[in-house]
């Protein structure tokens, strides 16, 4: 494997605020990374950095270019969808393919219409008449349509149904998806993102607090499920958060003894939403 | 290269109105022609006229082939004048708006995710606006021209003359497009500092982008006056933004043109006695503003490509 992105020491201050406080990270190939944290936590920020949409200190390779001098290589092999519906307004979708066909050397037209071809979104249409749910579905058709080692997905699915959700990520699984490619995706509805995810990274105050496969992360990190009566017995084995569900109490920890845990109660693997609620809660406490 | 082609496209595809206003004016014309054409039709068939058009063909039949195509040249080369003055308002807000519109509705995502440089994305809207939009109203000028040909055809044929001998044979469209070749060649070239200012303000503004192109301007004209009691700075814009380009790309001091007195038509000269090549391109003061045009155009690459507007 290799790396797709390394970073060291990676920071970027705004005025007044640190957005991204020297973190170090290396993202490799073949990954579906998932990079959570709460608002103003550096996410965007970052992943501007890897895009060269901003300056920063600090080392930072994006398949092998310095994103910020060399965006516009670094983009023949780079694709992304940021957080808001960005595709021009005024734009004919018909346009649009044969713009980005003339201006991109790894888009694929065929591709771009086999995806469109499932929606309702049609050719002769302007960006303007499309509903949101549809302007994300064509933004994702241009972006699949792009042979990149990377793409970057900052809340795509923002603003959409449910519906709609689901079909994102089923297609980006689907049709896009493989060994030679990367994704890196934010996004508040974790649950939603946890199944197709083979990293995850959680970031807070501009710093990195985990950074794992998934594999690793539900073999060192375990719930234990214990009735009321042993509450006080578990809560000295210094777990990293409680909560209580249907009268009993939820413990989570970090690296257990897990054969001791047997003893006391029912192990689980948690959810990364459950995770990422006692990582933020147990870093600032 | 294909992809700067596209790219000007691009600038076609979000800005209609280099297509369609010059369309309208044509079309405004070639109403004007046709009412024109009816009103002559009407008066002769009163017969009360106090222009015979009939006497004016006669007149026409009688000249020199050489004199009536420095008139049709005369004449017809004068008809862009309006579309060229609707060019001038439109490139202006377009150039505001080039490096504005997209950060200000955040496409510009989508745009910087391409592998387009900003270098190439500045240049395809300083080229768009002084050779591509230009090229479209010519090319508009050229189909209502055809149009008027066709009225003029209809009008000469009633007076019992000759449409192909007083019209279509000594038109001049060959003088008629070098000169227009020239003006807009000494436009893109005599005001590319103002291009390049209107560049510049509309990648640096974060709002109200027609307030930064227009209020610093006066600001150092207003500071001048305040502070020097000079108008050094006004003088320089004036001649920059109004006279300059008269005096320097064309012949102004000989009465040029078609004169109606009498009954008689006068011409004096040809259109392309108009631009003097060899003046504008030896007056120092073109390669100053090519200088400055330069630098506030990198300066507005330089902000597209490093700040971060997302």
């Amino acid at each position: 494997m290799t790396a797709l992105i390394e970073a060291r020491g990676l920071s970027k201050r705004y005025e007044g605020s640190v957005a991204l406080d020297g973190v170090d990270f290396t993202i490799e190939e073949g990954r579906i990374l998932g990079l959570i944290g709460p608002n103003g936590a550096g996410k965007t920020t970052a992943l501007k950095a890897i895009l060269g949409l901003t300056n920063y200190d600090g080392h930072l390779r994006v398949l092998g270019f310095d994103p910020y001098r060399q965006r516009p290589e670094l983009m023949q092999h780079v694709s992304f969808i940021a957080d808001v519906a960005v595709l021009p307004r005024w734009m004919k979708v018909a346009d649009a393919i044969d713009f980005m066909e003339a201006v991109h050397p790894n888009f694929k037209r065929a591709r771009a219409l086999e995806f469109l071809a499932r929606t309702k979104v049609r050719p002769d249409h302007k960006v303007r008449q499309l509903s949101k749910g549809m302007i994300v579905q064509l933004h994702l058709s241009l972006v699949m349509a792009i042979e990149a080692k990377l793409l970057v997905l900052d809340e795509p699915t923002l603003g959409l149904d449910i519906l709609y959700r689901k079909d994102f990520y089923a297609a980006l699984l689907a049709d896009y998806f493989d060994e030679g490619r990367t994704i890196i995706v934010t996004t508040h509805q974790v649950e939603e993102i946890e199944h197709i995810l083979t990293d995850v990274m959680f970031i807070k105050d501009g710093k990195i607090i985990l950074d794992d496969t998934m594999d690793a992360v539900s073999e060192r990190y375990v719930e234990l499920l214990v009735g009321r009566d042993r509450v006080d017995e578990v809560r000295k084995l210094s777990p990293m958060a409680e909560r209580e569900v249907f009268g009993k109490s939820l413990f989570l920890f970090q690296d257990p003894d897990r054969d001791h845990l047997r003893t006391l109660g029912e192990l689980h693997t948690p959810s990364i939403t459950d995770l990422f609620v006692a990582k933020m809660r147990g870093e600032s406490a | 290269m294909n992809a700067f082609i596209y790219m000007l496209r691009r600038e076609i595809w979000e800005h209609r109105a280099f297509v369609w206003v010059p369309l309208v004016i044509a079309t405004l014309y070639t109403v004007a022609h046709i009412f024109g054409l009816a009103q002559i039709a009407r008066v002769s068939i009163d017969g009360n006229d106090f222009y015979q058009f009939a006497d004016f063909v006669d007149e026409m039949a009688w000249k020199d082939p050489s004199e009536r195509e420095a008139m049709l040249g005369l004449m017809f080369g004068g008809y862009a004048m309006p579309f060229f003055i609707a060019l001038g308002f439109m490139t202006f807000f377009y150039l505001l708006d080039a490096l504005f519109a997209d950060r200000k509705d955040r496409s510009i995502l989508f745009w910087k995710s391409l592998p387009i440089t900003d270098t190439s994305t500045v240049l395809s809207k300083l080229v768009t606006a002084t050779v591509v939009a230009p090229i479209i109203t010519l090319g508009w000028i050229f189909a209502m021209q055809i149009g008027a040909m066709m009225v003029l055809t209809i009008m000469v044929w009633m007076a019992d003359g000759s449409a192909w001998d007083l019209v279509w044979s000594p038109m001049p469209f060959v003088q008629i497009y070098i000169f227009y070749a020239y003006v807009v060649m000494a436009v893109a070239l005599w005001y590319a500092p103002i291009w390049g200012w209107l560049l510049l303000a509309s990648a640096w503004a974060r709002k109200a982008v027609f307030l930064w192109a227009v209020l610093p301007v006066v600001g150092v004209g207003v500071f001048e006056g305040i502070v020097f009691e000079t108008h050094r700075f006004w003088e320089l814009i004036g001649y920059r933004v109004g006279w300059g380009l008269g005096v320097t790309a064309f012949q102004t001091d000989t009465p040029l043109g078609v004169n109606f007195h009498n009954d008689m038509v006068d011409v004096n000269g040809t259109i392309l006695d108009f631009p003097q090549p060899g003046q504008f391109f030896s007056n120092p003061d073109l390669y100053t503003g090519l200088v400055v045009a330069a630098a506030f155009v990198l300066a507005a690459i330089w902000l597209r490509r490093y700040r971060d507007d997302s």
